[in-house]
């Protein structure tokens, strides 16, 4: 007996630092959430128990509703185009020569910055005078002025097309890693089988980096659907909630209007969503190994 | 007589660099026009942007070291990470040393645990988060307003623990038996065995982490309420909103913001190459 | 005093029985070899003696201490391991250094005992050097000198040459000889090749599924191997098998019989139990001369016809066909023999095994032992 409780005291120990941060700042968070969102939580008065209500009201709440499609907007749109292009840009960037790795570091540098710093540039970027730098762009093609961030029609495609700048990079590089591990031999099998490029890259490259692919969309999905960073720096929500998403609206719930029970419920909802497409991934995983 | 040269060729690559010079314009330029902006010494309308420095100076740095509270800033972000980093891989590598070379009962139940605290985004738990900090159970003092508050939620990353669990697997057993003959304490075999051998996969996560901490956005919002201890990143809205900030300034602010970054990526590329393909990077 | 007793140890793993109840006494001073093919549990038997390994029964004394509930450090033992095991990060100096280090030994006394076990390894030179500097046979001697900086009560050895190319091994099996008769100290030995376990040990402990076919010096075991296993692994090439029938003849002396065919042997025909047994012959005991010879006394004589050859240089290994199956015969390099010659089989009787049904070896009485 002594000697089965003695297999545990070494682990314990080196896990206990870990297990505890965990515990306080993950776990019992969670829990403390999970709780607070069958409750009216009020200042200097108990909090009330209302079951399950703050839950049918997220499913009745229209301003969260705005933002849920709003969200799902820009993960669709987001995800999508960064595959494609990012597989555009991979396709372009093979090679090992000094000259492509050097570009391709270059290339990975949007991918580091902070959103915060990422809010930054291209708020100045996207500045709505003559003579920002979009619009100076924009007045080589003959597009008048726009408004950009400050839109409320297109505001939220100018943060997809910020996004974008960070995310195809990233996606790039995985891909890049991704086709180097493509056996050669089937590109040369395919040649002298008579393939042309296109044939090559549909029935060689892509499936190749079948694998590379769902990894990058259904992470993309996921962080997607909790995006916060990035659009409460640049707009907040803004203009008039154009690019509100689910997370700054629960972010304003909680902490303009501190009605906490509401967006923890808001919050456990966003989680078992994500929960959900985290197991998807996993289920698609495991099928594509088999 | 051979043709080496062919025109078709030729001008494949002419496209080729072309558009190679434009990827670089797209994703590169808005760094380079950072940069010279930064060293200018025109003044700026907000918004306008330079591309090769005009009257090259340091006065932007100088009026943001002295005039803003920019040091300040600076000064938290560079607390956080030093201290956030150190206790973070130090964490990561004890429990990652339990998981890799140790046999216990339930050893598959805590890697789920500790999985699982993946799928918990900051975002989703930064209510209770804030609460929690508001009045840590069991302690009962309050987190909120201290350095100690940004620091503590993000030494626990789950990313970190299983790429250093992978590499410590790797290790042969019959190094940590050898030791166990030489009479090393499992402190020792830890410390003096297998940490040695994993310098790679320490390098990646310091290098992930680092990028981690200074890239928080959500925790120090809710943490911080005096502006004073807002990490750089987080400042750099209010900074802007200085109507008499010097546009030239707040970009030579912003790439300072940018900086340790780039730096940490361009000097750590290899460990941060072999990281990336260990999956997602951030929860 | 014996310095390392074994008493009944058992050992399973996840139901799967390892060790049976082992029983083994090793002397001071003694080079014991723990012989057997792969799965005879000899390494992990070795491993419970290091406290590698808790046994599931039975208990280890290293001297007067009972050691079963010790861990490895506490036991005063060495291991050199067959992969090496050095710490890749650290200089050979380091490495042997490393147990002493750990000790909490002073310096000066470390850096004089390391520089002492290179200088006897012929190390010297590679002191300051990496493991992935050094050739195989090298960070062999590096293993052996980091467990002889310790000197401790045991040394133990876990398959060292396994992994050596075939030329060095003989040099290093010299080396831990020498090693050995320097040191004197108490030495198991576990590997599964013959040779290495008859040319390094006082004694030798053959094991099989988990459980000790014999324990002896490597002449007891290769004059008298207790059971038909015992001698098919001792001896190389293997002993040849006959089996068959052994029965009095009509002449009252003992006739083997095997299919069709006979083989009288000199001796009375009560001298083993009449029944079914094998005939054991070592190629080596067995001699080929030609056609039609008569046995010397205390010989047998089979006729037989040559089937194939086998020449090594040294020695020509001969196949031969009898009447009562095949047989191996070790001839010398001037053996003139082609296959399909007629010949005939000699063997002394004192060099003959005879095992019974159970595979035990019989004593033929009033013939060896």
């Amino acid at each position: 007996m002594m000697r089965t409780l003695r297999q545990w005291l070494v682990p314990a120990l080196f896990l206990a630092p870990a297990l505890l941060v965990f515990t306080w700042f993950k776990f019992i968070p969670m829990a403390l959430g999970l709780r607070m969102s069958f409750y009216k939580v009020n200042f200097g008065a108990p909090n009330e128990w209302i079951g399950l209500e703050n839950f049918s009201r997220v499913l009745e709440d229209e301003a969260l509703g705005a933002a849920a499609w709003n969200t799902f907007l820009y993960v669709s749109c987001t995800v999508s185009l960064s595959v494609v292009l990012a597989l555009l840009l991979a396709l372009s960037m093979q090679g090992v020569t000094r000259h492509i790795r050097i570009i391709r570091t270059a290339l990975f540098l949007p991918a580091i910055t902070s959103a915060a710093v990422l809010a930054e540039v291209w708020r100045i970027l996207y500045a709505p005078t003559p003579d920002g730098i979009m619009n100076s762009i924009a007045a080589l093609f003959g597009i008048t002025a726009q408004g950009y961030l400050n839109d409320p029609d297109w505001a939220l495609q100018w943060l997809m097309l910020m996004h974008l700048w960070k995310s195809v990079p990233y996606d790039m590089v995985i891909f890049v890693a991704g086709m180097a591990t493509i056996n050669q031999e089937l590109y040369e099998a395919a040649r002298v089988d008579g393939a042309t490029a296109w044939q090559r890259l549909r029935f060689v490259t892509i499936p190749g980096l079948t694998h590379a692919i769902t990894i990058v969309i259904v992470l993309g999905m996921i962080r997607g659907f909790r995006v916060f960073a990035e659009i409460q720096a640049t707009t907040g929500g803004g203009p008039a909630g154009a690019t509100e998403v689910i997370m700054t609206r629960i972010y304003k719930l909680g902490f303009v209007q501190f009605d906490y029970g509401y967006a923890s419920a808001a919050s456990v909802v966003l989680f078992v969503f994500t929960a959900l497409c985290t197991m998807l991934y996993l289920q698609c995983r495991k099928r594509l190994e088999a | 007589m051979h043709d080496c040269f062919s025109w078709s060729k030729w001008s494949a690559a002419i496209a080729r660099w072309c558009f190679y010079a434009l990827l670089l314009v797209v994703f590169v330029g808005p760094f380079w026009a950072f940069a010279m902006t930064a060293f200018s010494g025109v003044t700026l309308q907000p918004g306008e942007l330079v591309f090769w420095p005009k009257s090259p100076t340091l006065a932007n740095f100088h009026y943001a070291w002295f005039k803003t509270r920019v040091w300040r800033f600076l000064l938290n972000s560079m607390l956080i990470v030093t201290f956030g980093l150190i206790l973070q891989v130090s964490i990561s590598a004890l429990a990652a040393y339990a998981l890799a070379r140790k046999k216990f009962v339930g050893s598959a139940l805590v890697s789920m645990l500790i999985l699982s605290t993946m799928m918990l985004p900051e975002e989703v738990i930064a209510i209770p988060l804030y609460l929690v900090l508001g009045n840590i159970p069991l302690f009962k003092v309050s987190l909120l307003n201290t350095h100690l508050g940004m620091i503590l939620p993000l030494i626990g990353w789950a990313f970190s623990i299983f790429m250093l669990t992978e590499f410590m697997k790797k290790v042969p057993l019959e190094l940590e038996e050898a030791a166990r003959m030489d009479g090393a304490s499992e402190w020792q075999i830890f410390w003096m065995v297998i940490l040695p051998l994993i310098k790679p996969a320490l390098g990646t996560v310091t290098v992930f982490g680092f990028i981690m901490i200074w890239d928080q956005y959500l925790l120090p919002l809710i943490v911080a309420n005096r502006e004073d201890l807002y990490t750089l990143p987080v400042a750099l809205a209010s900074v802007r909103a200085d109507e008499a900030l010097p546009p030239a300034v707040f970009v030579a602010i912003t790439l300072i913001a940018m900086l340790p970054s780039i730096l940490i990526y361009l000097a750590m590329q290899k460990a941060f190459n072999r990281g990336l393909l260990a999956g997602a990077v951030k929860g | 005093m014996p310095q390392v007793i074994l008493d009944k140890v058992s050992k399973s793993f996840a139901g799967v029985q390892v060790l049976r109840e082992v029983s083994v006494d090793i002397a001071e001073g003694e080079f014991c070899v723990l012989v057997g093919p792969s799965g005879s549990g000899k390494s992990t038997l070795l491993r419970v003696i290091a406290g590698l390994e808790a046994p599931t029964a039975g208990r280890v004394h290293i001297g007067p201490r009972d050691v079963t509930d010790l861990p490895p450090k506490a036991r005063d033992v060495a291991m050199v391991f067959q992969s090496y095991a050095l710490y890749p990060q650290l200089s050979v100096r380091d490495n042997m250094g490393f147990g002493l280090r750990l000790a909490g030994q002073p310096k000066a006394t470390i850096a004089a005992k390391v520089d002492a076990a290179a200088q006897s390894l012929g190390l010297t030179d590679l002191l300051d050097r990496f493991p992935r500097q050094l050739s195989g046979g090298q960070r062999q001697r590096v293993a052996m000198g980091r467990a002889m900086v310790r000197a401790p009560a045991v040394f133990l050895f876990d398959e060292p040459l396994s992994n050596l190319d075939a030329s060095l091994r003989s040099s290093v099996r010299a080396e831990i000889r020498a090693m050995h008769a320097r040191s004197k100290t108490t030495s198991v030995y576990v590997t599964h090749d013959q040779t290495e376990a008859m040319t390094l040990g006082d004694r030798i402990v053959v094991l099989r599924n988990g459980a000790v076919e014999q324990s002896g010096t490597p002449h007891a075991l290769y004059q008298a191997p207790v059971n038909r296993f015992v001698a098919s692994f001792i001896g190389t090439p293997a002993m040849n098998f006959l089996e068959g029938r052994m029965a009095p003849d009509t002449q009252g002396l003992l006739a083997f019989s095997s299919g069709s065919g006979q083989v009288q042997l000199p001796v009375p025909g009560q001298s083993v139990p009449a029944g079914a047994c094998t005939l054991g012959l070592r190629p080596e005991h067995c001699s080929l001369v030609a056609a039609g010879a008569i046995a010397p006394a205390g010989a047998f004589a089979l006729a037989c016809q040559v089937q194939s050859l086998e020449f090594t240089g040294a020695d020509t290994f001969v196949t031969v066909h009898t009447s009562v199956g095949a047989v191996l015969v070790k001839c010398d390099d001037r053996a003139a023999w082609r296959a399909g010659d007629a010949a005939t089989l000699l063997c002394s009787m004192d060099r003959v095994h005879v095992f019974d049904a159970a595979e035990q070896r019989l004593a033929l009485s009033g013939w060896g032992a």
